[in-house]
């Protein structure tokens, strides 16, 4: 009786704690969301001075033709992959601590692939170039693969998302805290009818089960395609066949940092300290300096490769960036966000929530500049005997790339406001397979919170109890 | 004092010659070759830009290419350069290593110029056979039809899991013959 108590008492404190940042408006969120807005409303002025004149208010010329433009889409498209990671395969896995951060990471892989593409935009410098793809795309080019890879990610991920989503809207739909939610409407038409049968539950597992296996394959894809726009031009910094392991490396790495971070901003701001607990914390720290390992690995294998056989330019391009102008930036990436953060993780004493953010910002700090020296870097060598290539961002660009990350943030902290940041159904369902997760363990690591009167819960229409809790 | 002479001299030779002419004047590329010939043999191509009035223009830097195919892909890569002579002519050698026939195009290097000629030469094999097949690698069947296999399994999954969710919907409505999870049935 008293474990049947705990974890009804687990379940309305999850619904409370999952649900009052839906209902709730704050002033500060207000203002968060005016400065973000603002940033990207100072990117829209900054764009429509390049609308005007062209590509000309940019850095790139002919010799470096891709920018921050094309660094920001690699980046966001590796971020892309916390969602398809975390959930899924760790879903696949069987991973139970997993359970409370897979709606954030799919949140994560979702905003990423919506302002991706954007700045393939940017990077046409008219918009109404995109229909140069359509006229003039070809079936054999790597270009029109992205286009194709892309589309089907960003729509497999939303499908993926929703799908987990379905019976949290219910939740939603049915919730006392919920009873006068402006888009109560919205919710009912998402919940789609769930009243959490058996046969219900029997489909939703079933097409989760087939998604989640299909979008692992779909990303990998995703980022080995992205990674051939640059492995299938004739450049020797990009002559790689390892190129697509590299990238999907990469976006294992970024990725993983990035929902860390997300996870830090969003324990902080809706109180969720109960669930994100510093077991999550640590978990994807182990998984970020396994990921550092890796992309470190791919480094050394790269660079050794290339440097023994030194073929045509090769020397010229190795020396420009371990001691030339790219040095500094290609030091930073290796020591700064490569060997330091999984450094970090190793210390025992260095596991708190603190350290492994600093950990996760500094891999994608890193993760950035790679992307930079991997465009242009690969750029700067002249295919003809000339003097390296340059490139200065202009402020347009940096307002532009401003804007995307704010565009990412809003996303974020909209769809916060809109869903559920916890899958509430997934982590209910599992107190109640195994009552000692919140009676012992979780108990053990809950923060030290007010006592709040018990609040009727509104889960138990779509979650009955199961079998033998009664 | 010799070195400076020399300079002086090989100037006045080479300069004329290097002057380059505009290749926007390039109104015609005639290219001759021979109609047939075996792989190994060393084949001289001969062409010539002329401009409107069928005259040959001197310094003209023609680019020869040879059509090539990858998975489906119709490229053309570059063979080699040649300039051209007073009589506007150049001429350029030219080994074919594969059987088949070999479309060589020559075109004014640069882009103010569309003109351009194409010659095919019959390539058989002969006593020299460096290789049996054509240019480029063709794998059977790595062609777009195969990405367009790839993409509709995977969008097939898509509207499969999108069907489903009228499944969930007509199960939710049905709900009062339909137990919830962890009840039994009466």
């Amino acid at each position: 009786m008293e474990t049947q108590r705990q974890v009804e008492e687990y379940g309305a404190r999850l619904e409370r704690s999952a649900f009052t940042p839906l209902s709730r408006i704050s002033g500060r969120y207000t203002l968060f969301l005016m400065g973000l807005l603002a940033v990207v409303g100072f990117g829209v002025y900054a764009y429509l001075q390049q609308w005007d004149q062209g590509l000309l208010v940019t850095g790139m010329r002919d010799r470096i033709s891709w920018g921050l433009y094309v660094v920001m889409f690699v980046f966001f498209i590796g971020i892309s992959m916390a969602g398809t990671l975390i959930s899924a395969i760790l879903r696949i896995a069987n991973a139970e601590w997993r359970l409370p951060i897979t709606r954030m990471a799919e949140f994560v892989t979702f905003a990423a692939l919506l302002i991706a593409p954007l700045f393939i935009l940017l990077d046409m410098g008219q918009p109404t170039r995109l229909a140069n793809l359509l006229t003039y795309g070809r079936w054999q080019s790597p270009l029109l693969w992205d286009v194709f890879g892309l589309t089907t990610y960003l729509i497999g991920s939303a499908i993926y998302l929703y799908l987990a989503l379905i019976p949290d809207m219910a939740l939603c739909r049915d919730s006392e805290h919920m009873k006068n939610h402006p888009f109560r409407w919205l919710f009912k038409a998402l919940a789609i009818e769930w009243h959490g049968t058996e046969a219900q539950h029997r489909t939703l597992h079933h097409v989760l089960k087939v998604v989640m296996i299909g979008i692992i394959p779909v990303a990998v894809s995703m980022h080995t395609v992205t990674s051939w726009i640059f492995a299938m031009t004739l450049r020797e910094p990009w002559d790689s066949a390892m190129y697509p392991a590299f990238f999907v490396a990469g976006a294992l790495y970024s990725g993983v940092g990035v929902l860390i971070i997300v996870m830090a901003v969003l324990r902080k701001v809706f109180h969720l300290e109960e669930y994100f607990t510093l077991k999550h914390f640590k978990n994807l720290g182990y998984m970020l300096a396994a990921f550092s390992l890796l992309v470190m690995f791919f480094n050394v294998s790269e660079y050794v490769t290339a440097g023994f056989k030194l073929k045509g330019d090769v020397a010229e391009y190795l020396h420009n960036m371990f001691l030339g102008t790219l040095a500094p930036y290609y030091w930073t990436y290796a020591l700064g966000g490569m060997v330091l953060p999984a450094l970090i993780i190793a210390v025992p004493a260095a596991r708190r929530i603190g350290v492994i953010v600093l950990a996760a910002v500094l891999a994608n700090i890193g993760m950035w500049i790679e992307r930079y020296l991997i465009v242009v870097g690969g750029l700067s060598l002249p295919l003809q005997p000339y003097e390296m290539a340059t490139y200065s961002p202009t402020w347009v660009e940096w307002s532009l790339m401003a804007a995307g990350m704010a565009a990412f943030a809003l996303l974020i902290a909209v769809i916060a406001k809109f869903v559920p940041v916890v899958a509430v159904w997934e982590m209910v369902a599992h107190s109640r397979e195994k009552p000692e997760s919140v009676t012992s363990h979780e108990a053990s690591e809950k923060p030290k919170v007010k006592s709040r009167p018990r609040l009727p819960s509104s889960i138990a229409p779509a979650f009955p109890p199961a079998e033998g809790t009664k | 004092m010799a070195p400076i002479l020399m300079i002086v001299v090989l100037s006045a030779l080479l300069l004329p010659g290097a002057a380059l002419a505009d290749t926007a004047q390039v109104a015609k590329v005639e290219l001759s070759a021979p109609a047939q010939a075996d792989v190994g043999d060393k084949i001289s191509i001969e062409a010539r830009a002329l401009d409107a009035s069928g005259t040959g223009i001197p310094g003209v830097v023609l680019v020869f290419t040879q059509a090539v195919t990858f998975l489906n892909t119709e490229d053309s890569a570059e063979l080699g350069r040649s300039l051209t002579n007073a009589q506007g002519k150049a001429t350029f050698t030219f080994v074919p290593r594969t059987e088949g026939d070999e479309s060589i195009t020559v075109r004014p290097s640069g882009t103010a110029s569309r003109a351009k000629g194409t010659a095919i030469i019959k390539v058989a094999t002969g006593p020299a056979q460096h290789e049996s097949e054509r240019t480029g690698v063709h794998v059977p069947g790595a062609n777009m039809w195969l990405m367009a296999i790839v993409l509709s399994a995977v969008w097939g999954m898509f509207l499969w899991a999108m069907a489903q969710l009228r499944n969930i919907f007509l199960q939710g409505q049905n709900k009062t013959s339909s137990p919830r999870l962890g009840q039994r049935h009466a």
